[in-house]
């Protein structure tokens, strides 16, 4: 597990950034300038042009989605090792016990998605390898801070986290749909862990209700509480109501995620030392 | 009048998500029959509820909270089984904006009795050799199985709270 997430290579570029190019049309004006901030973050990691995979407005494969669905879940196992370190010695060894024992069973839940995604993108033609994340990725862009420093911090970092998860899968199953009977299984098993997500979401959003007397429930009540466009219009589904919750599109995603992926920056000669990011909850 | 009656003697939290809870599923429901129109089968007001069952699962808190997860739990299991057979995008896309809300729902029961957010085998009312393997890639804790429509009418069959025959053209 630990060796795939230290290897960088370009492959995510090429998987991840096509889904960026392709959206980059169909996005309003803020999100664009979301969209360029983290394309610069990318085009100075991979220090070449994203290929153009695919035509503009065109569905991704399953094979797309598997491997973006794979992004997401590493950058969540990393986001709970994380945690874990430091409920052991670090900012988190304070917190209650039964916010350790989520940390630990969401983890290891996460943990088991990336192994079994990465066999399925196997079974697809994909490379589980050549998706990456950083050695070190950008926590500290959720929320400007370091996310693992108190109780308090990580559960709403872990919070954005797991809802975006959520929204994540939920925007990808019509397009799963049309690719036919052919993705009926990955359609199934993306179904499988959205579910899950919501679980870990809930949970969490428990834990701050009951342990930090937080004016939150384990269901979304307020757009405000995620960081993804929870509310639609032009759509016969009612966002708008509690009893139904939102999604968040490709383009969405890996635009809130992008600074994320931003390594965390040893050297001072870059421009992009965290401090200086808008938290992602800024970038909609 | 049992269900007043017990949701009245709950603590303040139970109280609230039971209540919540409710109103989200009215929302649900007002959103299907919206979808279903004339396509749906019975009236709320058809439905004949077993007297003798439904206090049997109301009868204090922890049986309440535990039969919500129940509910709740066969809700998620329900809407991921039929996902893959839904041709409409609008239709899966909405399916899925209610499954995780049910998802959400289940948590703050299992929460309340300290019971873990993700479901182990062990709750599980269908097993892993009825799982429908091409519905199931994935198994166990880290992921909500897909259950058939016939194994669903069973679960909540065997509730013994309603008695109503559940019909309809994925169930003959």
């Amino acid at each position: 597990m630990k060796t795939s997430l230290d290897s960088a290579t370009q492959q995510i570029g090429k998987t991840v950034l096509g889904g960026f190019d392709r959206g980059l049309h169909r996005l309003t004006a803020a999100a664009q300038a979301a969209v360029m901030i983290v394309s610069f973050f990318f085009g100075s990691l991979f220090l070449a042009p994203a290929a153009p995979a695919y035509a503009q407005g065109s569905v991704p494969t399953p094979q797309e989605i598997v491997a973006y669905a794979l992004t997401l879940e590493k950058l969540e196992a990393e986001f709970y090792r994380r945690a874990i370190e430091a409920a052991t010695s670090g900012g988190l060894a304070t917190a209650p016990q039964v916010a350790k024992d989520a940390i630990r069973s969401y983890g290891e839940d996460e943990m088991q998605h990336v192994a079994d995604l990465s066999t399925l993108l196997t079974s697809l033609g994909g490379n589980p390898n050549s998706v990456t994340i950083p050695a070190n990725p950008n926590f500290t862009a959720i929320l400007q801070r370091d996310p693992f420093a108190n109780p308090a911090d990580f559960l709403l970092a872990g919070q954005y986290v797991e809802d975006l998860g959520v929204a994540a899968y939920k925007g990808q199953a019509a397009n799963l749909q049309a690719a036919g009977d052919a993705a009926k299984t990955v359609l199934a098993g993306a179904l499988e862990i959205h579910s899950v997500e919501a679980r870990h979401a809930a949970g969490i959003r428990y834990l701050r209700q009951v342990l930090l007397n937080a004016d939150i429930r384990p269901w979304i009540r307020n757009p405000q509480e995620v960081i993804y466009q929870e509310v639609r219009s032009g759509t016969p589904i009612p966002f708008a109501s509690a009893a139904f919750d939102g999604f968040a599109t490709m383009e969405e995603v890996l635009a809130l995620v992008g600074p994320i992926l931003q390594p965390t920056q040893q050297s001072s000669s870059s421009q992009s030392t965290p401090s200086t990011q808008p938290p992602v909850r800024a970038l909609w | 009048m049992p269900l007043w009656f017990n949701l009245a003697r709950l603590p303040t939290r139970e109280l609230d998500y039971m209540r919540t809870l409710g109103a989200h599923e009215a929302e649900h429901v007002r959103f299907l029959r919206g979808v279903l129109g004339a396509n749906a089968t019975f009236a709320t007001n058809q439905l004949s509820f077993n007297k003798a069952g439904l206090n049997s699962v109301l009868k204090d808190r922890n049986t309440i909270l535990n039969t919500a997860v129940a509910l709740e739990d066969t809700g998620v299991h329900a809407y991921n089984g039929v996902g893959p057979s839904l041709k409409n995008p609008t239709y899966l896309l909405a399916a899925g904006s209610i499954v995780s809300v049910e998802a959400r729902h289940a948590v703050g029961a299992r929460a309340l009795l300290q019971r873990p957010a993700t479901e182990p085998p062990s709750d599980r009312k269908v097993s892993d050799a009825e799982l429908v393997p091409a519905l199931n890639p994935f198994k166990d804790r880290a992921y909500d199985e897909l259950y058939t429509p016939k194994q669903i009418v069973a679960i909540v069959s065997s509730l013994n709270l309603l008695n109503n025959p559940i019909r309809g053209a994925l169930v003959a």
